[in-house]
């Protein structure tokens, strides 16, 4: 499934938080269902890249600036 | 070429002997298919003669009777208690297939038997009932309403929710930067084309084998020649249902893989062979069965559309991309969406891509997946707009390219990249200001992209008492990587390579390793040696404290010599290990990591001159350089040998490659003598540059190599061939055949 089917579509939303954690709540509260499929209880899902502005995200507890991008792309493979 | 920043190291960069080369070169190497154990069965693979079709029966019980038969398995022994045909995985049933055969080539059921003449007859007895299907080979007409469909349940996932039909289609990638149609209203040119290759198989030289013994306690043991022994171990229990921490899997050395060795075929098999005879199974793929049976990597039908400013600047690029994913899902098409226009700053673009089932075999990574096919698309477009501006090709890339800080269409600024540093040491290259003169002749040149990938990687070093290091890692060494591990721990320890012995071991003796494959086991278990190193310095300077009665802050280590601040004292590594270890315990260290997904992106770009023969068609490659942003080349011999494989790669994609069908979804060609891939006698000596700019996510600067020297070849073949005959080739392979079409105007 895709994520922006929880979004209409949307490839760019807003959402709130100081934590990656606090973030994907925020946008679960306005777009239920896609959190679970962004973190679980183990953290990040492997399936799941998170970046937070040019770095990529290891933890579900990784700080978010104000105004801060935290962009969601599927994980990457290679040959 | 080397940047300024790029720092001096005393191992890293040199070119020592790689430690595997002797057993290799001698033949004392073990690969898959050399390992025989005591009272072992010889397995085979019933494959199915149709490309689409209903299972209807299969009744074995003339092969059980065949005297030297001990057993057969279908689809329907993978099915796990409480479960239904139906609700095995994909994997699962590429494996063995479930309810239908959707190519030809599916494995249908296995055989074990005393040897292999008996299991060959076998195979002749098992009678399968079939209701043979339509079938669909082509990406665009699997997408169409009509086209027969291989999955009754798949429903295409949309970005705005899934589709209400069955489809061939599994999902629609897509990817919006910017504003589509104000970027074309601002083009003064917009060029466009349709571009199609065709499905093409790795091509290593070594095929699939695997033999299992499961023991009547349940532990398990698989020897394999796979690309991860990890991922194989968790495949392996998943299909079975059974535990990994009852699965030991031990991997040979490896005759080629490049994504192709990554997915398991023969794996569960055996184990289940085992399973019901009691004793050690060995299979192994005929060179049919690898074409027909493992996988390929997709063909493609990619429409692109570039627009740019009279002065050249990209304004807007457009892609609606079709992969094929054989008969079952893949995510191709999602990553072409990532890397097509990733070479260049473009602040409008849209990104379509379709992952789309063909009654193919599944396809399967293969160096740099998706992005070779995409640069061919992408990359003549940029030729094309070149010469209708008068813009140097080379220039116009260059003023339109990424940099540090661009963002990829993955959405992330990048950090350091180098593709800047490619375009211009290919401008200053002896080969782009050497003339190419004469007939018939052409130059072409095209750039490509490849993520690179980080993952878990898992090391350990054993600290021998004459200060020797063992290395053990997980990771099979497919491009020397026992030699640039070795020779990155090297550097962090200050000694020297030849006191590093590195040896491969198997899932129940080292920490967790991801796939040997994305480029990565260089940089991610580069980084977990380093970690080890780190942890053996600490170790050791926690057991010189007090034999020199100090504390350990008073103790450094640079420069192969661990030292007192005091200057009193002093240790060579050597005379240290003989200390600490010669008179203590052992010294036993790990040091794991997780890279992450991504090391930053890696570039590469390519020059080809070609002759074409005007009479026959024949494209002959007169001289080749590849120029790539290897960040820092441990080994620089192997550096330069990925460049150079991965071009001759392309070359034969380029050229000769295809999965050749005929209207029955046979492949026709599915040998070494005519499925043609390059030779000595095809190919010159490819030159190679190699540019060094450090990647700031690796302690040594290191991006992977592997894979982003196959993106260019397709498209800078294409390029220099329409120099030569001012015909532009859209498809793949550019074959005499389709040459001499598309040049005389016959219809192909």
């Amino acid at each position: 499934m895709l994520l922006t089917e929880f979004t209409s579509g949307a490839t760019r939303v807003n959402a709130a938080g100081s934590t990656l954690r606090e973030v994907i709540a925020d946008l679960d509260r306005q777009h239920p269902g896609v959190g679970e499929r962004i973190i679980d209880a183990g953290g990040i899902r492997p399936e799941v890249l998170v970046a937070i502005g040019s770095d990529e995200a290891f933890g579900a507890d990784s700080p978010v600036g104000p105004d801060q991008e935290v962009i969601i792309l599927p994980a990457i493979a290679g040959g | 070429m080397t940047t300024a920043s790029r720092p001096q190291y005393k191992v890293i960069g040199t070119r020592p002997v790689r430690p595997d080369g002797i057993d290799k070169v001698t033949g004392r190497a073990v690969y898959g298919a050399d390992v025989h154990l005591p009272g072992s069965l010889r397995g085979r693979v019933l494959r199915s003669p149709h490309a689409h079709a209903i299972i209807k029966s299969i009744d074995a019980s003339k092969a059980l009777a065949l005297p030297g038969v001990h057993a057969v398995v279908t689809g329907a022994d993978l099915v796990l208690p409480g479960k239904t045909i139906d609700d095995l995985t994909d994997m699962a049933q590429n494996i063995l297939a479930g309810r239908k055969a959707l190519y030809r080539g599916h494995a249908i059921a296995a055989v074990a038997a005393v040897n292999d003449h008996v299991a060959q007859a076998a195979l002749d007895l098992i009678e399968v009932d079939y209701e043979v299907l339509p079938a669909v080979l082509e990406v665009r007409e699997a997408m169409a309403a009509h086209a027969p469909i291989l999955n009754e349940k798949m429903r295409t996932r949309t970005p705005k929710g899934p589709g209400e039909n069955p489809s061939n289609v599994v999902a629609q990638n897509q990817v919006i930067v910017g504003d589509i149609e104000k970027g074309f209203a601002e083009a003064d040119l917009i060029v466009e084309g349709t571009f199609s290759t065709q499905m093409v198989h790795q091509g290593y030289i070594e095929p699939q084998a695997a033999t299992a013994m499961w023991n009547n306690d349940g532990q398990v043991t698989i020897w394999t020649c796979t690309q991860g022994s990890f991922p194989a171990r968790q495949r392996t229990a998943e299909v079975l249902g059974h535990p990994i921490s009852k699965i030991r899997v031990i991997p040979t050395e490896i005759g080629g893989g490049f994504g192709g060795k990554i997915g398991i075929y023969l794996e569960p098999l055996a184990a289940l062979l085992s399973k019901r005879t009691g004793k050690p199974v060995k299979l192994q793929m005929d060179r049919i069965e690898v074409f027909e049976g493992t996988g390929p990597t997709p063909g493609t039908n990619i429409y692109a559309k570039i627009g740019v400013t009279k002065d050249g600047k990209i304004v807007a690029a457009s892609a609606d991309m079709a992969y094929e994913n054989g008969a079952f899902a893949g995510s191709a098409a999602n990553f072409a969406t990532m890397v097509i226009t990733a070479g260049y700053d473009i602040p409008n673009f849209q990104l379509d891509g379709y992952d789309v089932l063909v009654n193919k075999p599944r396809t399967q990574d293969y160096r740099a997946p998706s992005s070779p096919a995409a640069a061919f698309a992408f990359e003549q477009l940029l030729d094309e707009i070149s010469e209708k501006l008068s813009i140097d090709p080379l220039k116009l890339r260059l003023m339109n390219s990424a940099h540090e800080g661009t963002r990829g269409p993955a959405g992330m600024p990048y950090k350091a990249i180098g593709h800047e540093e490619c375009l211009e040491a290919a401008l200053d290259s002896a080969h782009y200001n050497s003339p190419l003169e004469g007939p018939n002749r052409g130059r072409g040149v095209a750039s490509g992209f490849w993520f690179n990938v980080g993952l878990r990687s898992s090391m350990t070093v054993t600290v021998q008492p004459d200060g020797t290091v063992s290395l053990i890692g997980g990771n099979t060494d497919i491009g020397g990587t026992r030699a640039s591990l070795a020779m990155q721990l090297a550097e962090t320890l200050g000694i020297t390579y030849d006191d590093v012995k590195p040896t491969v071991v198997d899932t129940d003796s080292v920490g967790y390793n991801d796939v040997t494959a994305g480029s990565r086991v260089t940089f991610a278990s580069g980084m977990a040696a380093h970690e080890a190193g780190k942890n053996v310095l600490k170790e050791m300077i926690g057991r010189l404290a007090p034999a020199w009665q100090m504390p350990e802050e008073d103790i450094t280590y640079a420069d192969g010599s661990f030292s007192s601040k005091d200057g009193a004292k002093t240790a060579t590594f050597k005379q240290a290990a003989d200390l600490v270890v010669g008179r203590g315990p052992g010294l036993t260290v790990s040091g794991s990591v997780n890279a992450g997904f991504l090391q930053g992106g890696a570039f590469a770009h390519h020059i080809v001159d070609v002759e074409v023969d005007p009479e026959t068609g024949k494209v002959t490659i007169l001289r080749y350089t590849a120029i790539q942003d290897v960040g820092t080349a441990v080994h620089p011999s192997y550096v330069e040998g990925q460049l150079q494989g991965g071009a001759v790669q392309g070359i034969g994609w380029a050229l000769n490659e295809e999965y050749y069908y005929d209207d029955k979804g046979r492949m026709a060609n599915s040998s070494f003598l005519d499925y043609r891939i390059p030779t000595t006698l095809d190919v010159p000596n490819i030159e190679t540059i190699l540019v060094e700019v450090p990647n700031p996510l690796h302690p040594y600067g290191v991006r992977g190599v592997g894979e982003p020297p196959i993106v260019p070849p397709l498209a800078a073949i294409a390029n220099a061939v329409y120099r030569a005959t001012g015909v532009r080739q859209t498809q793949l392979p550019m074959s005499p055949r389709r040459v001499l079409a598309t040049t005389h105007g016959w219809d192909d």
